[in-house]
Order: structure tokens, then sequence, then C-alpha cells
């Protein structure tokens, strides 16, 4: 049995823009363990989503190379990809809206990736069950099959999204801000779904998004993401306790909390201030420099390389 | 309470929309208040009437489709309606809007749509001097290198940027009243940080009274100075803000708090079961009965009405006082 779902080394994207290449995702090293809900932090532009792409394979990277169980390489597009693999990679998309046909029932949704899937040619009947049994593990009624996706609400929708996933039997999901679109109360319905999935179908989660709050309590190891690059990649735990990178310090600090209790969590030195630049036009060197309070001649001359802080726990900055 | 001295004053508003299935009863009986200089805060999630509330306030509630029923809406002791009401409205309230994007217009450049306001707040002076306005108030904004953002069209700007605009224009008129819908959703948390920063200095320096409406928790808690809790179109809780957040009172705002992620890792609470409930034909209770933990018969029958509780909160509920129930 393989330890690492997914392992990425070394990873770049660029992509041919009018304005010159843009770098979306430079560099970057990761994996994903099996049954880990790994999360994938950062701000708009940070190339987390480009990441999650290359996964499913909406595009092949530049160079560097993703490896799925250890064994399949998957650096490239979806199209050479063999259906039993793509099978094992599904996807939740952010906006629950969006992603449904508003022309197809609820049961024809959820059908396709059945019978795609299935390996054989299944009767009416047998894929009748399967859509009920999936309806049922995400805790929608069955009576939903035959609604179209606008009569359902929000919170709701990203549930037929997530049981779309399911229906495939994937051994693997990014989840792509799968709650951003949602409020806050059905945002915690649908994460603890996720979860209870998680353990009940021995599943392991990418989970994009850009709220420490929910990464705290929902992801095993986490990895923020500044400008296309890993700042610091640690155990959720060790992270929130004690996080070493100026930048992942400065969002921590401006996360607006509920409750003095959180507030004294908080790293306290670090005030935000600057701008996130424009990705076609990264800073030389270290990419958070121009926005950082410690910065010394060395972070606009040479790239900190990722080095081991302590154990399990990866930083890149040049001061620390 | 002296009455002139309020900043806004909203008493019993009603509002209804006529669409093609029926008539949406979304604010059944509201009332609200600001005192000067004083930050109050609108927590709600999506659709439950605070985009209508401040639209009303600001009497640019369209109707047709609306249907406005009211005792009255006082902008510093003005009535809002006719045209002398209209006029007190632009002198006295400004406002900025959700997704600053498209609350510019991508056409004009930033200095043209600055100087339009300039024009017609400050009539007949000269080009230089509306120049030199525009970048005092941009610098009040800390906006970085200001002549080149003059320039610009918005595209050319990012949205933080964009945000300090809108709320560099809002600030250009002497206002004493600012509305300010959800200004940072579309912002990331570093950038937020900043905005609600500037947003909280501008309005202690300068004395105006503030109406931030938001569905995140945490920016409320930061810069308002007391809270109101909408839930359907009614508000059911109102409080100090700090005291609010410490102790929620009303079902609905401690599973609202219960259910937003903590940076504590407690781990994250079942959030409220169900739905707003549909506004065409609303429960004729209270109209959080369906998801409510404390639901009684009395809750389905008759609707609570906002009560004073003894430590000065006010409280929607007819189960008020009964914490230890949830």
């Amino acid at each position: 049995m393989s330890e690492n779902v997914i392992q990425i080394k070394n990873l770049t994207k660029q992509f041919k823009t009018k304005f010159g290449t843009l770098t979306a995702v430079d560099d970057v090293s990761f994996d994903i363990r099996r049954g880990e809900n790994f999360g994938l932090v950062g701000e708009s532009g940070s190339g987390k989503s480009t990441i999650g792409s290359m996964i499913v394979g909406t595009y092949g990277p530049t160079s560097g190379s993703i490896t799925f169980r250890d064994e399949i390489d998957i650096s490239r597009s979806s199209q050479s990809r063999e259906p039993s693999l793509k099978q094992q990679i599904q996807l939740v998309f952010q906006d629950p809206g969006g992603s449904l046909n508003p022309r197809k029932t609820i049961r024809q949704i959820l059908s396709v990736p059945v019978q795609l899937y299935a390996g054989k040619r299944l009767t009416t009947a047998e894929v009748e069950a399967r859509i009920k049994g999936i309806l049922e593990q995400v805790g929608l009624p069955v009576h939903y099959l035959d609604k179209y996706p606008r009569a359902i609400g929000g919170g709701e929708k990203q549930l037929v999204c997530v049981a779309r996933a399911l229906a495939a039997n994937p051994q693997f999901i990014v989840l792509d801000e799968p709650t951003s679109a949602l409020d806050v109360s059905i945002q915690a319905k649908i994460t603890n779904k996720l979860i209870e999935l998680q353990k009940k179908n021995d599943l392991s989660y990418l989970f994009i998004t850009h709220n420490l709050c929910l990464v705290r309590n929902m992801c095993d190891r986490l990895a923020v993401m500044y400008l296309g690059s890993i700042c610091e990649y640690a155990d959720t735990a060790e992270f929130f306790e004690n996080p070493r990178h100026p930048y992942t310090q400065m969002l921590l600090a401006s996360i607006p909390v509920l409750s003095d209790e959180e507030e004294r969590l908080k790293p306290q030195k670090i005030k935000s201030i600057g701008e996130i630049p424009s990705p076609l036009n990264k800073p030389k060197g270290c990419p958070f420099h121009p926005r950082c309070p410690f910065k010394k001649d060395i972070c606009s001359q040479d790239t900190p390389q990722m080095r081991e802080v302590s154990p399990g726990h990866f930083a890149c900055c040049h001061c620390i | 309470m002296e009455k002139k001295n309020l900043a806004l004053n909203i008493e019993n508003l009603s509002v209804k929309y006529k669409i093609y299935e029926g008539i949406l009863e979304v604010i059944p009986g509201l009332s609200m208040h600001v005192e000067q200089a004083e930050r109050v805060g609108l927590i709600g999630e999506t659709g439950c009437g605070k985009t209508t509330v401040l639209k009303s306030a600001a009497a640019v509630l369209q109707s047709p489709p609306a249907i406005v029923h009211k005792d009255a809406i006082e902008v510093c002791g003005v009535s809002v309606d006719g045209k002398k009401g209209l006029r007190s409205v632009r002198r006295n309230v400004s406002m900025i809007f959700q997704d600053p994007s498209s609350s510019l217009n991508p056409t004009l450049k930033i200095s043209t749509q600055m100087t339009d306001i300039l024009k017609s707040q400050f009539p007949g002076k000269r080009k230089a001097e509306y120049g030199q306005m525009m970048l005092d108030a941009l610098d009040s904004v800390s906006m970085p290198a200001p002549e080149r953002v003059l320039g610009s069209y918005p595209v050319q700007l990012s949205g933080g940027m964009r945000q300090r605009v809108c709320i560099a224009m809002a600030l250009m008129k002497d206002t004493n009243l600012m509305l300010a819908d959800e200004p940072t959703t579309a912002l990331d948390v570093t950038i937020e940080e900043q905005i609600l920063d500037l947003l909280d200095k501008l309005v202690r320096e300068k004395k105006k009274s503030l109406i931030l409406v938001s569905h995140a928790l945490g920016a409320i808690r930061k810069i308002t100075d007391r809270v109101y809790v909408m839930y359907a179109g009614n508000v059911v809780e109102v409080g100090k803000t700090k005291e609010v957040f410490e102790h929620p009172h009303h079902p609905y705002t401690i599973g609202l708090m219960a259910a937003t992620p903590k940076l504590t890792g407690s781990g994250i609470a079942d959030g409220i079961a169900g739905d707003i409930p549909s506004y065409i034909n609303p429960p004729k209770g209270c109209r959080f009965a369906s998801r409510c933990p404390r639901c009684t018969q009395e809750c389905l029958e008759a609707p609570p009405i906002l009560a004073d509780m003894e430590d000065g909160r006010q409280v929607a509920c007819h189960h008020a006082g009964e914490e230890a129930a949830v």
C-alpha cells in the first residue's frame, strides 16, 4: 500500500499572456499522504487553484512532476490519462451554481459519472440504486433526484457537487474553495459532511481555501502559498502554534476573529502593509520582500530555499 | 433619547417586493437608529434584508418593485421623503459598496469620476483646486502614488486600490453618515485588515456615524460599538458589540457564532439545520422557529417582539433568557 497519494516535485506552470510570461506556480514541492486532508492556503492569485487544476489534469505543468500513489506519473493533461486514473481523482468547484447544468435534473447529473466509471454496462435499476446510495451518503432526501439545480439551496447544490465527485468512487478529491460561496451556518454543515465522508470512504483531500480558520479545524497538514511559491509547510497544530515565515505571521495577524481568546493566539508584532504584486511582475529574490518588515539586503538578491526549521515544519525565508 | 441627535432613525419600516410569483414580505416591521459618531454593525446571512434596509436609509430603493411602508425614516432629523428629503440625504449620506470594480465607471478615468463629485459638492472652483482636493482625499486613504492613480482607469488598479478610491470618494463629501455595504468581502484578508483599519481611523477622526453591513462577523467585531443581528427580515438581537459576541442570547446568534470556525481549533459546530423560510407566505409565528432548538407551540403562533433584557440587550425571542436550554 502506498503512503503518498500525491507527490509534487519542482512543479512549475507558466502561462503565455499578451503582457509576457506569467509564472503562476514556481518550483513547488509537497506531498499528500494517504487518508490525509491537506490544506492549501493563499490569497487570490497565489497559484493554489492552478496546482489543483494540474492535479486533476485540466492542463499539464510546464516543468516538474506530479506522481499519483508513488508510481503513476500524472504530469500531463487529462486527455492523455487512462479512464481508470481519471476516476480516482475528482474535483469539487467553488461555485455550486455554476458547476451544475441548469437544464438537467439531479438524477441526470449524477447518473453520468456512475455509468461512465462503472466499467461495465449497468441496467437502469442498478444506476438508480447507486445514485440513491450516494445521495443518502451526502445526506440529501431521495425526492431531490427529480429537482433541477435552481430549485434547491446553495448548500444543497454543493452537496450535489460532492455527490457527483463521489459517484466516480475516487480515492482523492480536490476541493477548490468548496464553501467560500456559502453562508457560515451552511459552511459548517458541508465541512462536517466532508470530514465524515472522508473517514467513511478512506478518501484523501486537497483542500484549497483562503480561510485559515477553516483549515485550523479541518486539515491535518497545510501549505501557505504566496505569489506562486510555498512559503511555509507544516502540521496544522504546529503551524498555528509556531508560525515562522513573516508572511504567514502577517496572514494570521490579520484574521478578524470573534473572541479575546482567539485574539491572544494571533502573532501580534506584524502589521499588514503593501499589496500583493502582479504575478506578471514578480519581485526579484524572495517574492515577499517588498512587504516584509524584516527584510535584509540578501532578500532582494537571492531566492530563499525551503528549509526544515523543526521536524516536519518547512519554511522558505532567509531570516529564520 | 433625544431624537434630533440621531444620525439615522428608522421606525417601523416594512418592505415588500412584488414579483411574478407573488408578494415577497421581506421586512415585516423594523426599527433601528444610529447616534451621532456611533459605529453600528448589521450582521446577517445572504437574503436576510441587510441591503434592503441600507437602501431604504439612503432613499435609493427602487419602488416599484419595492412597496415601502414606514412610520419614519429620518437622516439627521429630516425625513427622507420628497425633494427636500432627497436633498438632505444627498448632503448627509455617503455609501461604499461591496464590489469596488462595479461601482466605478470602467470607461472614465479616476480623476474624472472624482471631479464629478467635487463639482456637485463644491461648485465654482478652479481645476487646480479640484486637483489638490483629490490628491488630499487619496492621501487620507494612504493610497500609494496618488498622481498615477488619478490618471488611471479602474481596470488598471488592484481590488484594494479600487476600494480605497471608493472610500476616498465617499469621504470627499462632508457627510454625517457613512453606509458601508460589505466593503471588504471582495478583498483578501491582509488587504481587508488594512481597509478596516483605515475605515476605523477615518470614522473616529472625522466623528462620522457608520453603518457597517457584513456577514463577516470578525470585521463587525473589530470596528463597531453596537450591533444589530438580522434574520429573515427581522432584527433578532441588538446590543453592544463586545457583549453580543461574548454572550449571544438569541438562538440564531448563538448558532451563527458557533458555526464560525475558530482559530482555537475547537472543531466546527454543526451549523444551523434548514434554510431561511420563503418570503412568499412567511410563517405566521417566529420566522426562525423551523430551525430553532427552543421552538415551542407559542413560537409557531405569534411573532416575538424585540424586548429589553436586564443587561440592556434587546432580543426578539419568546424564550429569551433561557440560555441553559440550548
